[in-house]
């Protein structure tokens, strides 16, 4: 004894068993899902309704008046599954690939749970690619790769794990995938339901065996390049998140034994910038920028991956631009407002002494740096502050004739500053200890000024004048200056090293300033490097 | 791809126009028109005819008109319109062109 129901399809009435008219309802529910996106489909679907009731009375007999399992059955094999030939009209026509973008965008408004129906270990994958509407394999193989190659998979994975709901009831689920919850679609789920736990389902077969996953998948190859570009952005927005921080605090917050300390952004603005309102100023500047674009990238990031799409963060992300470009022009003001200071150059000279000897030595002092509290960051190159003075490095040497057989040496302190005088001031603050002692020259290899003078590209030269024939020796290094013209045929010795050619081009050559002076440089460790 | 995926895009480009050219002698009804379909193999499943219908229709080049049936419900009776008539006409001239080159490729 089996019960049935009366149904009327398009205008007829037909008795039909339970069981067949479930499976006929659950045959033109794919099929309403198989023409979501083609046009026309409310009518295609009536005129299948049609064919129904047709081939219904055609099943139908005097003996025969109710319809039985195996009547649908026939009938769903004589019309073919949805999936079928659905897909198979697709390939005419470009517009479904309009209308699966509309499809796409219906994922606006899906919500994101935890699947706990196949789920690993909490869901969180699976309802992630319910979401995106991809592959949950594709989802747990990003995982897989973020956790290993960067690291934070893991932390990720928890936070979701922790923060998203699971999806446990069938409004949930219909908000995971998007779906407005009407009757309906609350129905279709239900039985939805029921279809994946019978495994009876032709269109699951049909599903993985037919060509219609490819254009599900295609979206989805989108989606991946988006996550990785989203994955990538909130990366680098980390990445510049660990160096505004180390710009701002300084290495004072990581506990290095270290003498050498990264210098924080107040600190340079310090020594580099003339007042206190522009070290706050070139601060607000950088900050600015700086929190702007981490922000951006990790906002765009985020984007990316989740696919949001509403008004406003796409407001803040344009808003971040504009105010991170407020920003980049702030500091580039500070920068050209600090370049003004720097505009003249003043020089003073003192003339150090004259040696008589077969060779000046020269010998650099240096004194390594040990003092716990002072701020730096490089051993060479670049400043030390220690209390109120500023210790610079790097002495510059530069050699010319000397006009009779003494050897002469002069020190030159040069600054810069927004007025002649004012930089001429800033050179006579400088402090730097040479000294002759029985025909050596001893040369600190490091100067000081004071911390209020900042930085103004503070320099120490010593000109030295070597007499013909003889030459300097520094760090092991012999200096002996080149002959003009002028001197050739009186100093044919200094040409021994020269080839032919080389002698002919110092015949060619009149007598030149530059030609007949030679530089160095003395570094901070004593090692001495000329420039030629 | 395989042997199967080929026979159904060879099918898929000529049932339109083997549609349009049962409909060109007479009107028809869905029913009819599946019955010469699968009488030719053409089709395998009904449901592939549906759409096409529909697009067909949508694209002016089929019209149709509704017909009360004593044995079932109402029939909608099929017809070409004038464009569909060229239309078909366009396809004809290109189908004897190609079975003309397929056939001269196929023999030699």
């Amino acid at each position: 004894m089996k019960k049935t129901v009366s149904v009327n399809i398009k205008g007829m009435n037909f008795l039909i068993e339970e069981d067949a008219y479930e499976l006929l309802q659950s045959y033109m529910n794919r099929l309403t899902h198989s023409l979501r996106n083609e046009k026309g489909s409310k009518e295609i679907i009536e005129d299948i309704e049609f064919r129904v009731a047709e081939l219904c009375s055609s099943h139908l007999n005097e003996k025969k008046q109710v319809i039985e399992k195996e009547d649908i059955e026939d009938i769903v094999k004589t019309l073919g599954e949805p999936e079928e030939y659905v897909e198979g009209i697709e390939d005419f026509t470009q517009e479904n690939k309009t209308n699966s973008f509309e499809d796409k965008q219906s994922s606006t408004n899906r919500r994101l749970f935890r699947e706990m129906e196949n789920a690993k270990i909490a869901g969180v994958c699976g309802g992630i690619g319910k979401y995106f509407d991809i592959d949950v394999v594709i989802i747990r193989a990003i995982f897989l790769i973020v956790f290993f190659f960067f690291g934070f998979g893991l932390p990720i994975y928890i936070l979701l794990w922790m923060i998203l709901p699971i999806a446990s009831t069938t409004i949930d689920r219909l908000k995971m995938q998007g779906k407005p919850i009407t009757a309906e679609t609350i129905k279709e789920e239900v039985e939805s339901a029921t279809n994946r736990l019978s495994t009876a389902s032709n269109s699951f077969a049909n599903k993985i065996s037919k060509g219609g996953v490819y254009s599900q998948r295609f979206g989805s190859i989108g989606q991946i390049i988006k996550s990785f570009f989203g994955i990538a952005s909130i990366f680098i927005g980390l990445i510049i998140l660990g160096f505004f921080i180390l710009l701002i605090f300084g290495s004072n917050i990581i506990p290095f034994g270290s003498d050498e300390q990264f210098m924080s952004l107040t600190d340079i603005g310090k020594i580099v910038l003339e007042g206190k309102s522009d070290v706050y100023w070139a601060w607000v500047g950088v900050s600015t920028a700086s929190l702007s674009a981490i922000f951006f990238l990790l906002i765009f990031g985020t984007r990316l991956i989740f696919n949001f799409k509403n008004k406003l963060t796409k407001i803040s992300l344009i808003s971040l631009v504009f105010i991170g470009f407020s920003g980049v022009i702030l500091s580039t003001y500070i920068g050209v407002k600090s370049g003004r200071e720097m505009v003249f150059e003043g020089e003073l000279e003192k003339s150090i002494g004259a040696v008589d000897a077969d060779t000046l030595k020269i010998e650099s002092h240096f004194k390594k740096l040990n003092n716990s509290n002072i701020k730096s960051n490089g051993n060479s190159g670049f400043v030390t502050i220690d209390g109120n003075k500023i210790t610079d490095s790097g002495i510059h040497f530069e050699y010319t004739e000397s006009k009779d057989s003494l050897y002469h040496i002069y020190q030159i302190l040069t600054a810069n500053s927004s007025t002649h005088k004012k930089a001429e001031r800033k050179a006579n603050n400088i402090q730097h200890s040479i000294l002759i002692s029985n025909n050596i020259l001893h040369v600190n290899t490091s100067f000081s000024y004071p911390k209020s003078d900042k930085l103004r590209d503070q320099e120490v030269i010593i000109i030295i004048q070597i007499p013909k024939g003889k030459f300097v020796e520094i760090d092991n290094q012999k200096v002996r200056m080149n002959f003009t013209s002028r001197d050739i045929n009186i100093n044919i010795n200094g040409l021994g090293d020269l080839d032919e050619l080389e002698k002919l081009e110092l015949l060619d050559k009149d007598y030149d300033e530059d030609y007949s002076k030679k530089e160095g440089i003395l570094e901070a460790n004593g090692y001495y490097e000329s420039w030629d | 791809m395989s042997l199967e995926n080929t026979q159904a895009q060879m099918r898929k480009g000529i049932l339109e126009f083997c549609i349009l050219s049962i409909l060109e002698k007479k009107e028809a009804y869905p029913s009819e028109i599946l019955d010469r379909l699968k009488d030719a193999k053409l089709i395998v499943v009904e449901g592939t005819l549906y759409p096409l219908l529909t697009r067909l229709k949508n694209m002016e080049l089929l019209a149709y008109r509704w017909e009360e049936s004593s044995s079932g419900p109402p029939r909608k009776y099929y017809s070409l319109t004038k464009m569909g008539k060229t239309f078909l006409e366009e396809l004809q001239v290109t189908w004897d062109e190609l079975s003309k080159a397929v056939t001269k490729i196929i023999k030699n």
